[in-house]
């Protein structure tokens, strides 16, 4: 099993610079659909599916492995290197941000640039570090996952299977975009939403830049804002946008933001 | 209708709706809510207004829905059917399916969405129960395929439904064969007349059990205990049957056993009372007192007396009440006084001591019962005439204590069993009389003390019986020993 099956990476795009889109918890690759295809003709796009999500090896999960954000790091750093990218272009969305930074804290000289699309290093609050989430919101979160899984499959694998009764909606829909098998979607949620990432910011030192929304309940403004604080060589964007998945709810803004940091 | 009376009637439909309906922007801000949606809420329309759908969402709600509800609707332009709870203006959780639209312009940007609000707390119910009856049938599975019974389940007319491991192995049928076996053919019950009456009071509603015989895949029949249960489905009619299987044969054997020590028992304690009444009568008969008469009624009552003894033993043993009071004790007068009582005119009795004490940690009527089981094999088995020794030596940190004969000896295949409850060796059992326990015991008695027995013998020239005792020993009283394995 080869790491571009394991994490099922496609490979497209007619330039040479390298640009790997990380997607976040919940989702797949797909989550970059309205923003990847712009920068196709400059660079060469990378994009994967995390283990477990997606169309990536379910088989090839290893919960001792994937117990630390550090795990998908690696597998980062291995795409990266079967692919033999050099200088690399990271754009990572949600906790995706802060396994891209990981990986370019481990290794570098693989990177040239970090883009973070609403980065948390911390989700629940600690003293004077607020996350945005009390121990007992992610609590009943992991718990909503646990005894809620009639929920989360059940339903969405209608959904999901497609509907013959709206032909219209056509090719358009995939079988697993946003299914997870539920017990591998249990532990990433219980491995993001217990993470702690604050004493990596600091040792990155690829530039990076950050792409902060407005209204965000799962990256609020003001973690965005510490996220800048501490991480050297960072560039803080406040977007117009509103909520978590700005290269979904304002494609365009998005593309357009990282243009501009690309082009400095 | 026309069109007036068409949209008045359109939005009370849509006011007054069984289920929420929503207009929201792109990003969740509600545009219009209808009225039910609010009477679920609990805010006014204009309170609405200032919120987006997904703030009226728990934590969880919240974090699913920016993470994959809006991304789905982004990606698919449906959503259908989505579990939430909205969190009520009082705080109250109201649980919710929410399946949503997204609705594009030409340029195929967003403009609305469109949401569909069903209340579900009666479905989240079902769902709660659903999985714990997945979570108690899942767990029953597990006993009923632990169990080491065989268990398995049928429809009335005897066709096997559900079938264990233990069934497969007590019956020797795999699970996927035995749905063409019919249950009569797996349990005989055993006549045709005894089957029917087991299924009509199970039919009826009673639970049958027995013990009766199982034939098994290759043929061989093996004794089991059933119990059958019927089951009622919701209307009350008996639908399938289940039943629980052991296999009793190991008990059987036992009990088997049981059956032939006691004959054995009884004949052996019959046979010294048979003597000691005949003596006893001659000489009233006699009337006159004549010493070796008298001598044979007292060697009988002894040999009564050590049988009794065996057998309250053996029971002590059973039940776990036999013990042994551990106190120093010199062993050298004991085995002199053992050797005297069993010196006599047809075998006599050497005794090999040294002149000084050898002390070990003993209980004195135990030890001389155990030593008195090995003198008395020692006379049954030996030819008359030939001499018995009994001997004490010193032995690196063990005493030893040996018990010589030259008798007929024991064949070598007999020696791994010797020791065993009820077991006496094939070529004896029809000439000497004996129940098969005093080796039994004897091994017991022996192992109490922190001991060791061991027997070498070769046939026709006689046996040697060693018993080793350590020199040093936790002294005194020893808690009941646990009845060793047969």
């Amino acid at each position: 099993m080869s790491v571009i099956e394991r994490n099922n990476v496609t490979i497209s795009g007619s330039g040479t610079t390298p640009m790997i889109f990380a997607h976040g918890y919940g989702c797949d690759q797909n989550m970059w659909r309205l923003v990847a295809p712009a920068f196709a003709a400059t660079h060469k796009i990378v994009l994967f599916d995390h283990v477990g999500a997606g169309h990536s090896d379910l088989t090839a999960y290893d919960r001792e492995k994937y117990s630390t954000l550090e795990g998908y790091a690696d597998d980062i750093l291995q795409i990266a290197e079967e692919l033999d990218l050099e200088e690399a272009i990271f754009v990572g969305h949600s906790v995706s941000a802060m396994i891209g930074v990981l990986a370019a804290v481990k290794n570098p000289d693989r990177f040239s640039k970090l883009i973070l699309v609403g980065p948390s290093p911390r989700y629940i609050n600690d003293g004077a570090y607020a996350g945005g989430f009390n121990r007992s919101d992610i609590d009943e979160l992991l718990e909503f996952q646990q005894s809620n899984y009639l929920g989360w499959s059940a339903h969405l694998a209608p959904v999901i299977m497609g509907n013959p009764e709206r032909p219209e909606l056509g090719a358009e829909l995939t079988n697993s975009f946003c299914r997870t098998d539920p017990e591998i979607a249990r532990q990433f949620a219980a491995v993001t939403f217990l993470s702690d990432n604050r004493d990596d910011l600091p040792k990155l030192t690829v530039p990076s830049l950050i792409l902060q929304c407005q209204d965000d309940v799962i990256a609020p403004v003001h973690v965005g804002e510490y996220v800048h604080a501490h991480t050297p060589r960072s560039t803080f964007v406040l977007m117009e946008a509103t909520g978590h998945c700005p290269q979904l709810s304002a494609p365009d803004e998005t593309v357009a933001a990282i243009q501009a940091f690309l082009e400095v | 209708m026309d069109d007036e009376t068409l949209k008045a009637n359109l939005l009370t439909l849509y006011e007054q709706a069984p289920a929420g309906y929503i207009f929201t922007a792109p990003d969740g801000t509600i545009l219009r809510a209808n009225a039910t949606f609010r009477d679920w809420i609990g805010y006014a329309h204009e309170e609405l207004r200032s919120h987006r759908l997904q703030d009226l969402l728990t934590v969880a709600g919240k974090i699913f829905y920016e993470n994959q509800y809006f991304p789905l609707l982004r990606m698919q332009g449906l959503v259908e059917g989505v579990t939430f709870d909205l969190v009520r203006r009082d705080g109250a959780r109201w649980p919710v399916l929410i399946s949503s639209q997204l609705q594009m312009d030409d340029a195929e940007q967003p403009v609305m969405i469109v949401s569909t609000v069903f209340a579900a707390a009666e479905r989240r119910a079902y769902e709660h129960e659903l999985l714990l009856e997945r979570r108690r049938a899942d767990q029953l599975a597990d006993v009923v395929r632990a169990s080491t019974d065989a268990i398995l389940t049928c429809s009335v007319e005897g066709r096997i439904q559900s079938w264990n491991r233990s069934a497969e192995h007590l019956f020797g049928y795999a699970a996927s064969a035995v749905e063409e076996v019919p249950l009569p053919d797996l349990l005989p019950f055993g006549s045709a007349a005894e089957y029917q009456d087991a299924m009509r009071s199970l039919l009826s509603g009673e639970p049958v059990s027995a013990e009766t015989v199982v034939r098994r895949a290759d043929g061989t029949e093996i004794d089991v205990s059933v119990s059958m249960a019927p089951h009622r489905d919701e209307l009350g009619v008996v639908t399938s049957l289940s039943a629980i299987i052991r296999d009793i044969s190991e008990r059987r054997a036992v009990e088997r056993l049981q059956q032939e020590f006691l004959a054995m028992a009884s004949h052996e304690l019959r046979t010294p009372l048979v003597l000691i009444q005949g003596h006893a009568q001659l000489m009233q008969r006699s009337g006159t007192y004549n010493a070796a008469t008298v001598e044979t009624i007292i060697g009988q009552t002894r040999r009564l007396a050590r049988l009794i003894d065996d057998l309250l033993i053996a029971s002590e043993i059973e039940s776990n009440r036999f013990g042994v009071r551990l106190v120093e004790l010199d062993v050298v007068p004991l085995v002199r006084s053992m050797a005297r009582q069993f010196d006599g005119v047809e075998n006599r009795v050497v005794v090999r001591v040294p002149d000084f004490p050898i002390v070990i940690h003993a209980d004195r009527h135990r030890l001389e019962q155990a030593l008195a089981n090995l003198l008395t094999n020692a006379v049954k088995y030996s030819p008359q005439g030939s001499e018995i020794e009994l001997e004490i030596r010193d032995e690196a940190a063990k005493v030893v204590i040996e018990v010589r004969d030259h008798g007929i000896g024991i064949p070598p295949d007999a020696i791994p069993h010797l020791f065993d409850r009820f077991y006496r060796a094939e070529d004896v059992v029809e000439t000497v009389k004996g129940a098969g326990l005093g080796l039994y015991i004897t091994q017991q008695i022996i192992a109490a003390h922190g001991g060791t027995i061991d027997v070498t013998s070769e046939v026709g020239k006689g046996s040697t019986f060693r018993l080793r005792f350590p020199l040093t020993h936790d002294a005194t009283q020893v808690e009941p020993v646990a009845a060793l394995s047969r």
